[in-house]
């Protein structure tokens, strides 16, 4: 089982060198390709190439496009570590059905969302960080579902022990392989292309550092993964 | 001296095939005769990229990408080069990296790996190619 929450600080250091890494990898890999579209463009100007122009220069706007996107994904990751922790009563078994709702109305793959809400209320918590974490784990999933299997099943979990709250997100989804575990929390280290860009479970894991929480998983290829977060509540007066 | 030289390109960037792609075509030197989107598919192609190496006289150059998904390019050559074993046809197999890496933690990691003639930055360039043709030819 891969846990976070130990470790913090060496963690914290490795997740600098990454994230630097990753950033200017991911801002450079766009730029040179479009450096070598934009010397093409040249040549085929010179020829009367005009078809290959604009299909070129279409590429290059595009590749441009995702380079502004990533800024933006890393400002937001950027605001979600600096944002005070604000507290509020929430409804949880709400906030995730709407999030829910909100993932698969677009979306044609077959899935079931099924809750079990048994936790201590009223639940007082950060309601855009746990807005932040569902749709990341919820998006993951329905971006790792099993097209060998007829439907995408996801349950959730979340239960009092003691003080903490603890939640649970599982499906029956493609897993993920064992050699990607370590990668899972990483910064710019998506386990594939159907992922998105690899920030999304690192965002989650910085909400869930602001709550003074913890999120580990377990996950076995081909048959699905469990997500676990705990974050502590206070004690009842 | 080796005329035409058969190139594989590794990337998932379509547009960095592409690149390279025209490059290699308005050299006349190289063909490229295959393109893979990872190294996972590169690997599975094993049998078919040695069979080109054996049955052409020239060597075959795989330019590789580094950051792909599943299998990295580094452990994408390590691999074939694994499973080459002492197959000779598979020493007429020429890998250099491609990539907008331009790490120093790469670059080391590149000279650490035995199968690896070159590293060449993103985006591939004309004098580039006439770089890669004097390899091959020395080869």
């Amino acid at each position: 089982m891969a846990k976070y929450g130990e470790d913090q600080h060496q963690s914290g250091l490795n997740d600098l060198s990454r994230f630097t890494y990753g950033f200017s990898h991911d801002l450079k890999a766009p730029l040179a390709s479009i450096i070598g579209l934009l010397r093409f463009c040249s040549e085929d100007l010179e020829d009367g190439n005009y078809e290959e122009v604009r299909q070129n220069l279409t590429q290059a706007l595009e590749m441009c496009y995702r380079g502004a996107r990533r800024v933006d994904d890393l400002l937001d990751m950027a605001r979600a570590g600096a944002q005070e922790v604000q507290l509020e009563i929430i409804d949880l078994g709400e906030l995730i059905s709407g999030t829910w709702q909100n993932l698969t109305t677009p979306t044609d793959t077959p899935a079931s969302l099924t809750l079990t809400m048994s936790h201590r209320m009223p639940l007082r918590s950060d309601q855009h960080a746990l807005r932040s974490i569902f749709e990341n784990l919820l998006s993951n999933a329905l971006c790792f579902c099993d097209p060998q299997k007829p439907e995408l099943q996801v349950e959730v979990t979340a239960e009092t022990i003691g003080n903490t709250l603890r939640v649970t997100v599982s499906d029956n989804g493609s897993g993920i392989p064992e050699n990607r575990h370590e990668d899972v929390f990483q910064v710019f280290r998506a386990i594939d292309r159907r992922g998105g860009n690899g920030l999304g479970l690192a965002m989650t894991r910085r909400q869930i550092d602001r709550l003074n929480g913890v999120i580990y998983f377990q996950s076995i290829e081909g048959t699905g993964s469990d997500f676990i977060f705990e974050i502590p509540q206070k004690p009842r007066p | 001296m080796h005329t035409n030289i058969p190139v594989i390109i590794v990337d998932n960037e379509h547009v960095d095939r592409y690149i390279a792609r025209r490059h290699f075509e308005q050299s006349h030197d190289f063909h490229v005769v295959r393109e893979f989107e990872s190294g996972d598919a590169f690997i599975d192609s094993f049998d078919a990229t040695t069979l080109q190496a054996r049955e052409t006289a020239s060597p075959t150059l795989v330019l590789m990408d580094i950051s792909m998904p599943g299998k990295d390019g580094f452990e994408t050559i390590r691999q074939f080069a694994q499973r080459a074993g002492s197959d000779t046809a598979s020493s007429n197999v020429i890998f250099v990296i491609y990539t907008s890496s331009s790490s120093i933690f790469d670059r080391e990691e590149a000279a650490s790996v035995s199968a690896l003639k070159g590293y060449y930055e993103k985006p591939l360039r004309s004098d580039h190619v006439s770089d890669l043709l004097k390899l091959c030819r020395r080869h």
